[in-house]
C-alpha cells in the first residue's frame, strides 16, 4: 500500500445515481459479469449451440451410414425438430441467464456495494435486462442460425424450409426465450435465489405446462400459464399444434405474455429496491 | 513512528470541527427495531469532517446496524441522518456520491478479477469513478495481482480491494466496517498509515472496529456503543479519563502512606499490593493526573516518607471499554 498524498476533489455531488436509467456503463458491467460466468456460458452455448451441432451430426452421420433407413439430416422436417429442442432447452438456458443475473449480485453480497454507491435500485435492476436478454438472444441466434443453415445445407433431396418459416420459427425460439430470461430474472431477484429458481421455474417448463396443457377440463385456467400461450403461438408449420381443446386469440397471448413479463419485472424491481442487503 | 499515528491534541473533535460547514455524518434519535427487538437506540452523532472516528461496541451491539442504515441498505425505524450534510434516506443518491464504505466485510464476483470487479463498481458510479480504477489499484498494492480472479485472494487482499473500491467516488467520507479483520501485523500497519493519510487529504474516517488498539492508534475521537446506545462519546483521551485515573506509589511507608492519601482527598481508593500503593486519584485531578502525582509526591515527603517512584497510570481504552460495556452488561 501507498501512502502517498491525493488530492480531494472538492467538487459538489449531483445526485445523478438517482435517475433509473441504467446508461451504458451499467450495461455493459452486466454483460461483463454474465459473460465471464464460465459455468453459465458453457451450460448456456451447450444446450443451444452444442444440442443443435449433435442433433445435425448424429442425423447426418446416420444418414451416412444408412441413407435407406435415414432421410437427409436438413429439410423443414429438421428444423421442425429443431424448433422444438430449442424451444424446451433455449428456456433452460435462458432460465439460467435469467436467474444469474437476478440473484447472483445478493448471493456474492456485491449487491451491497452497488447500493452503497447511492445508485438507484431501480437502475441496477433495469440494467439486468437488456445484457441478459442479449446474451440470451445472442446465444439463441447463433444456435438458430446454424440450425437454418444446417436445414437448407443438409436438405438433400428434401424440400428446403422456406425464409418466412425460418424467420417465424427464429422469431418464436426469441420470444420464448425472451420470456424465460424475464421470468428466471423476475423471480430470482425476489427469492435471492438461483438454485430455486432454476428448479420452479424448470419445473413449470417441464412438468406443469405439458400436464396442465393436457388436461382438457379446465380451458380457462389454462390459458393463464404463459408456456400454454407460447405453444398456441408456435408456427403450426414447425409442429405448433396448439393445446387440445384451447383456442386463444393473438390478443389473448399477448395479454398472458405481456401479463407475466411484467409481473415477474414488477416483483423483481419491487424486491431490489425493499431488499434490506 | 508509527506508534503515535494519534492525534495528541486535547480533542480532536474539536480540531476537526475547524473544517467548517456541516458534519461529516449526524444521526439523531435514530433507532433501528426487528420486531419487538431495539438493536439501535435513539443514537445521536455528530462525526465532523476532516477526522479518524471510531465507533466501537462489542458484537451485537448494533455498530453495522447503523451503519447500514446510514448507507440506505435498510430502513430506520425512526429519527433522521445526513451525510455530507444531505439528508438521507431523502437524497440517498446525492449523499453517498461521495462516500465508500466497506459493510461487515468486502464482497466481490469470485469469478471476476481485481479490476473487473472495480469496473464493476465504477459503472454504478460517475464517469470519473472509471479513471480512478488504476490509482486505486497502485494505491493499495493491489497493480500488480490486479488481473488475478478474486476468488484467489487472501482476506487481506480482498480488504485492500474494498479499499480501492471505496477510492473510485473519490470519497469525503469513508465508512469502514472491521476493515483490519484478516490482515496481518505489518498489513495493519500498512492500513493504519492509508488510512491516516485519508485523514491528512481532508477525508474524514468512520471506522467501526472491535480491535481497540487499532482503533486507539488511528482514531481521533470515538463512540462506544452498547446494546445499542451510545455510552461513552468524546476524544480517546476524553472517554479513557472519564472511566477515572490512578496513580501508583512506592515508598518506605504504604500503610501511612495510604492513610495520608485518603485524609487529604488525593484519593478516592487505596490498593496496596506487591509493595506498591494504586491510588485512584479524585475526580478533582482526573483532568490533570500529573498535578496529582505532584501533589501526593509533596504530601508524602512533607510527611517524611521516602518516595521512590510515582507513576500516572492513563489506563486504556480496553480496559475502559470494558468496564463500560460489562457494566451494562451486568445490568441487563
Amino acid at each position: 500500500m501507498t501512502t502517498t498524498t491525493h488530492t480531494l476533489d472538492a467538487s459538489p455531488a449531483s445526485g445523478a445515481g438517482s435517475s433509473w436509467v441504467p446508461g451504458g456503463r451499467l450495461l455493459r458491467a452486466e454483460f461483463l459479469k454474465l459473460t465471464r460466468r464460465r459455468g453459465l456460458m458453457i451450460a448456456t452455448v451447450t444446450m443451444t449451440v452444442g444440442a443443435v451441432i449433435a442433433y445435425f451430426a448424429v442425423a447426418a452421420g446416420l444418414h451416412a451410414a444408412s441413407p435407406g433407413q435415414y432421410g437427409p439430416a436438413g429439410g423443414s422436417r429438421s428444423l421442425t425438430h429443431i424448433v422444438f429442442l430449442l424451444g424446451e432447452l433455449g428456456a433452460v438456458a435462458a432460465i439460467l441467464v435469467g436467474a444469474s443475473a437476478g440473484a447472483a449480485d445478493v448471493t456474492s453480497g456485491v449487491f451491497r456495494n452497488l447500493v452503497t454507491t447511492g445508485r438507484s435500485r431501480v437502475a441496477l435492476y433495469l440494467a439486468r435486462i437488456p445484457a441478459g436478454l442479449g446474451v440470451t438472444a445472442a446465444v439463441m441466434a447463433v444456435a438458430y442460425a446454424l440450425s437454418a443453415a444446417c436445414s437448407v445445407l443438409f436438405a438433400g433431396q428434401l424440400p428446403a424450409p422456406p425464409a418466412h418459416l425460418i424467420i417465424a420459427g427464429g422469431a418464436w425460439l426469441l420470444l420464448n426465450a425472451a420470456l424465460a430470461f424475464l421470468l428466471g430474472l423476475g423471480l430470482s431477484a425476489l427469492i435471492g435465489s438461483q438454485s430455486t429458481t432454476i428448479a420452479v421455474l424448470l419445473a413449470l417448463t417441464i412438468v406443469v405446462t405439458p400436464l396442465v396443457a393436457s388436461v382438457s377440463a379446465l380451458p380457462d385456467i389454462r390459458q393463464a400459464l404463459p408456456g400454454i400461450a407460447l405453444y398456441q403461438l408456435q408456427p403450426s408449420a414447425l409442429g405448433g399444434i396448439g393445446v387440445r381443446g384451447l383456442t386463444m386469440t393473438t390478443t389473448a397471448i399477448a395479454v398472458v405474455l405481456t401479463a407475466w413479463a411484467v409481473l415477474a419485472m414488477s416483483a423483481g424491481i419491487w424486491r431490489t429496491v425493499t431488499r434490506d442487503s | 513512528m508509527h506508534e503515535d499515528i494519534r492525534a495528541t491534541a486535547a480533542s480532536a473533535v474539536a480540531l476537526a470541527a475547524d473544517h467548517g460547514g456541516s458534519p461529516a455524518l449526524e444521526v439523531s434519535g435514530l433507532t433501528k427495531k426487528f420486531g419487538d427487538r431495539t438493536v439501535v437506540d435513539n443514537v445521536s452523532l455528530r462525526i465532523p469532517r476532516g477526522s479518524a472516528f471510531g465507533y466501537l461496541g462489542p458484537n451485537g451491539a448494533g455498530k453495522t446496524t447503523l451503519i447500514r442504515m446510514v448507507l440506505g441498505l435498510t430502513p430506520a425505524t425512526s429519527g433522521s441522518m445526513s451525510v455530507l450534510g444531505v439528508p438521507v434516506p431523502a437524497q440517498r443518491a446525492r449523499a453517498l456520491e461521495r462516500v465508500g464504505a466497506i459493510v461487515e466485510e468486502p464482497r466481490f464476483h469470485g469469478y471476476l478479477t481485481g479490476r473487473q470487479n472495480l469496473r464493476v463498481l465504477a459503472a454504478a458510479r460517475q464517469p470519473a469513478a472509471e479513471r480512478r480504477i488504476e490509482p486505486a489499484l497502485e494505491r493499495v498494492g493491489l497493480r500488480e495481482r490486479a488481473d488475478d480472479r478474486v476468488g484467489a485472494y487472501s482476506m487481506g487482499m480482498r480488504q485492500r480491494l474494498g479499499v480501492a473500491a471505496c477510492l473510485l467516488g473519490d470519497p469525503e467520507l469513508l465508512i469502514l466496517d472491521e476493515p483490519m479483520n484478516g490482515l496481518d501485523p505489518a498489513g495493519m500497519l500498512e492500513f493504519r498509515q492509508l488510512l491516516r493519510s485519508f485523514v491528512e487529504e481532508g477525508r474524514t474516517v468512520v471506522l467501526s472496529s472491535h480491535l481497540l488498539d487499532e482503533v486507539e492508534r488511528t482514531c481521533d475521537a470515538i463512540a462506544v456503543v452498547d446494546q445499542g446506545r451510545i455510552v461513552a462519546q468524546g476524544s480517546i483521551d476524553e472517554v479513557i479519563g472519564s472511566g477515572g485515573q490512578s496513580v501508583s506509589v512506592e515508598c518506605d511507608d504504604l500503610s501511612r502512606a495510604r492513610q495520608l492519601l485518603l485524609i487529604h482527598r488525593l484519593a478516592t481508593d487505596v490498593t496496596a499490593q506487591a509493595g506498591r500503593l494504586t491510588a485512584t486519584l479524585d475526580p478533582r485531578y482526573q483532568a490533570g493526573p500529573r498535578n496529582a502525582a505532584g501533589a501526593i509526591n509533596r504530601v508524602l515527603v512533607e510527611q517524611g516518607i521516602t518516595v521512590y517512584g510515582l507513576a500516572v497510570d492513563r489506563g486504556s481504552l480496553e480496559q475502559r471499554f470494558l468496564d463500560i460495556t460489562s457494566t451494562l452488561g451486568g445490568a441487563a
